[in-house]
């Protein structure tokens, strides 16, 4: 079971000012941008800030990613090549549309892990779904290589482009998207990331597009404003009944263990490999909120 | 709405452009070879241009201040300019407006109160400059004189002006302008400039570098017609008086009368008093006349080259210059047809 | 051969804008608005950085607006390389 993210804050990665605040927010997870929030001329100076950021810049009790340029320009390889020796916690891959183009990213950092003497698995990918075809093959992208994969991502503006949808609040233009995501990452075993909130002044829609977002079954979504980050984050956190849940898990494998048995119930039913993985990733999620809410 | 930062090439966006800066009171810059704009929608909210190694027309809109649009305008520009090879930047503001380049990092090489100031960014090739001139008159006296000289070509009215500093003054300095927008290129005004003082012991000749401002440096744009010649003079004399004459050891600057050249007088009027000002003597010489009575004047020289009567040339200039003519007579007469 | 010039960076605050020049020697000028705080530091930085890359014929100019020395770092090895690619064209 990956790890689960709620709070992926996007940093555009050539604005050292941007990059200064990241400490000082409140995600479990920062990524630096390559790509969207970067012009084409900048892409050169973007690389080499993200970087030296990555190499010696502080960013305690939080996951460090990068959002490199898609397979289909000119700068993904480079990228990945400056980064990668780096140890981001993953990259993110825009507009993944197949498997196979996950498969060449994955293959070029293995790569490059190996050239480093980096542990190879020790970056993970994850693959954000911005098209029609990319949502069609949802699942293949999910299991491809599903043990490098951090996350399952939607990025909502180039898809909705892509399908001629009308972007509203209420979101149902990417309903189906959303849902079959979800599907594919769950059904692959991966935690599902949702999209952004664009509108960075409505708090009111941003509360109700996240209580949608988790209900449909997201562990967390894109961050693009520090603005959004604590109602974003409150949204997603589980509820006592989801925790308890996971408490009483754990309890149970205790039991079994010390009893010497090999399956594990609760409630007079069998709790499953990927429960138990769901109820360890809740409550180590739950830890690290608890440790950041400290640090406040 | 979003906003973006665009290099500019349709007409529609050149208008834009326009508009802005006659909303700010601004003149509208000439021939530029790149400028950039923020646009909000279809407003452009903020501009600026280059042409050469000079910025211009660097404006934002009245309700946008003080949010660094300035800053992402002068990036663009300065990163746009590195293509063409330029690491040096010139700027012409008025004087009130230097505080906000300072900020970004241009710094000031004279002000000409109360027109405009004249300020650089980048590596400096002022300080080069001034370095340079030191280097050149380091072993030799102080209380020198300058005479800044187009000579096109180098006359003996010029020989006149020459001599009499030499005779006078411990030093000679003749800077001699490097513009190439003459009918005799400066590799030529140059030369001439050489042979014809080559027996004078105390006369260095120099090349000016961008610092003697002429009208084709100073941005014509940039002052109403009327003021144009006495902007520009004002501008060229602080910059004389702050970064040559102290680096030549220069305490003295002759100046040569121009009667056919209300220019000339404007000029003049306008050295004089701003050098004065800084503790430098200025001497305005009257020009040699020929034996007829004439003034002695290089645009003389020239009508009689486009006309062919060289043999009018020979009394009017010195004997290296004379045989230069000769020589490239038939270079100088064609390239004179093509331009 | 034409000259050229090579920048990165920006006037962003937090940020650094580099001008690079191909030269004969290596010259460094910092122009920032904590000059007299931190001139030394980010001249040992860019020092630093030249030394590392063996770099000795560039002029420089480091126009500082508050940069950490990661950024500022990490700007003029962006420039040095668009220098290398320049130089090589």
């Amino acid at each position: 079971m990956s790890k689960i993210r709620r709070i992926l804050m996007f940093i555009p990665g050539n604005s050292p000012a941007m990059i200064n605040n990241a400490p000082i927010i409140d995600a479990d997870t920062i990524v630096f941008d390559l790509e969207d929030s970067v012009a084409l001329e900048d892409k050169a100076d973007a690389r080499f800030l993200v970087k030296e950021t990555l190499l010696h810049f502080e960013v305690p009790g939080k996951d460090v990613a990068v959002r490199i340029n898609g397979i289909s320009t000119d700068f993904w390889m480079e990228d990945l090549r400056a980064i990668v020796p780096c140890r981001p916690a993953f990259i993110q891959l825009p507009k993944t549309e197949r498997g196979e183009d996950l498969l060449k990213v994955i293959d070029l950092i293995e790569k490059i892990e190996k050239k480093e003497g980096i542990p190879v698995g020790t970056v993970q990918v994850c693959p954000i779904i911005e098209t029609a075809l990319g949502i069609e093959n949802a699942f293949q992208i999910a299991m491809t290589k599903t043990e490098r994969l951090a996350a399952l991502a939607l990025g909502a503006e180039d898809l909705i482009a892509d399908i001629s949808g009308i972007r509203s609040n209420e979101s149902l233009e990417i309903m189906y998207a959303r849902q079959r995501l979800v599907n594919a990452a769950r059904a692959a075993g991966i935690s599902p990331s949702d999209t952004a909130f664009i509108n960075v002044d409505d708090d009111e829609w941003l509360v109700k597009d996240c209580k949608l977002s988790r209900s449909l079954g997201f562990d967390g979504r894109a961050i693009i404003s520090p603005r959004q980050v604590k109602l974003a984050r409150s949204m997603y956190l589980p509820s006592k009944k989801e925790i308890d849940y996971a408490k009483a898990v754990i309890d149970a494998i205790h039991d079994a263990k010390r009893r010497g048995r090999g399956a594990i119930t609760l409630n007079g039913k069998m709790v499953d490999e990927p429960i138990v993985k769901r109820a360890r990733a809740v409550l180590q999620s739950i830890e690290e909120s608890e440790r950041m809410v400290q640090d406040e | 709405m979003e906003e973006y930062l665009k290099s500019l090439k349709t007409q529609n966006e050149f208008h834009c452009m326009e508009e802005l800066l006659k909303r700010q009171n601004l003149s509208v810059p000439e021939n530029t070879d790149t400028s950039f704009g923020i646009f909000k929608g279809d407003n452009m909210i903020a501009c600026g241009s280059r042409r050469g190694d000079i910025l211009q027309g660097i404006a934002v809109s009245d309700d946008r201040r003080n949010e660094n649009l300035s800053a992402k305008i002068v990036t663009a520009l300065i990163r746009d300019s590195a293509d063409y090879g330029l690491s040096t930047l010139y700027l012409f503001t008025k004087p009130e407006n230097q505080l906000i380049f300072n900020e970004l990092g241009f710094h000031t090489i004279t002000e000409a109160n109360p027109y405009a100031a004249f300020m650089e960014y980048g590596i400096s090739e002022s300080k080069k400059f001034s370095e340079k001139l030191r280097e050149i008159s380091a072993n030799k006296p102080s209380d020198a004189t300058a005479i800044v000289m187009n000579a096109n070509p180098f006359t003996y009215g010029h020989r006149y002006l020459v001599e009499q500093a030499s005779n006078n003054c411990s030093w000679v300095y003749l800077l001699a302008v490097e513009e190439d927008a003459s009918f005799f290129p400066f590799s030529a005004r140059y030369e001439l400039m050489l042979k014809g003082t080559q027996d004078l012991r105390n006369v260095s000749v120099i090349p000016s570098g961008r610092y003697v401002v002429s009208k084709l440096t100073f941005p014509s744009y940039f002052t109403p017609d009327s003021l144009l010649t006495r902007v520009q003079a004002a501008i060229d004399a602080e910059v004389f008086a702050d970064l040559i004459a102290p680096s030549l050891k220069v305490s003295t600057r002759y100046l040569g009368t121009e009667p056919y050249s209300q220019t000339t007088a404007i000029y003049n009027e306008e050295v004089t008093s701003r050098l004065s000002r800084k503790g430098i003597t200025v001497k305005v010489l009257e020009r040699k006349k020929t034996d007829d009575g004439n003034y002695i004047s290089a645009s003389a020289v020239r009508a009689n080259i486009e006309s062919g009567n060289l043999h009018r040339i020979k009394e009017m200039v010195p004997e290296s210059t004379y045989q230069y003519i000769l020589l490239n007579n038939k270079n100088i007469k064609k390239e004179r047809t093509c331009k | 051969m034409q000259v050229k010039a090579f920048v990165s960076g920006t006037l962003e605050s937090g940020d650094v804008i580099i001008t690079l020049k191909t030269s004969d020697h290596v010259s460094v000028t910092i122009q920032s608005a904590v000059q007299s705080l931190y001139g030394d530091l980010i001249r040992k930085t860019v020092d630093d950085t030249l030394a590392e890359n063996k770099v000795r014929n560039v002029e420089v100019f480091v126009n500082d607006n508050g940069a950490r020395d990661f950024v500022i770092r990490a700007r003029l090895l962006a420039a040095l390389e668009k220098k290398r690619r320049g130089d090589s064209e």
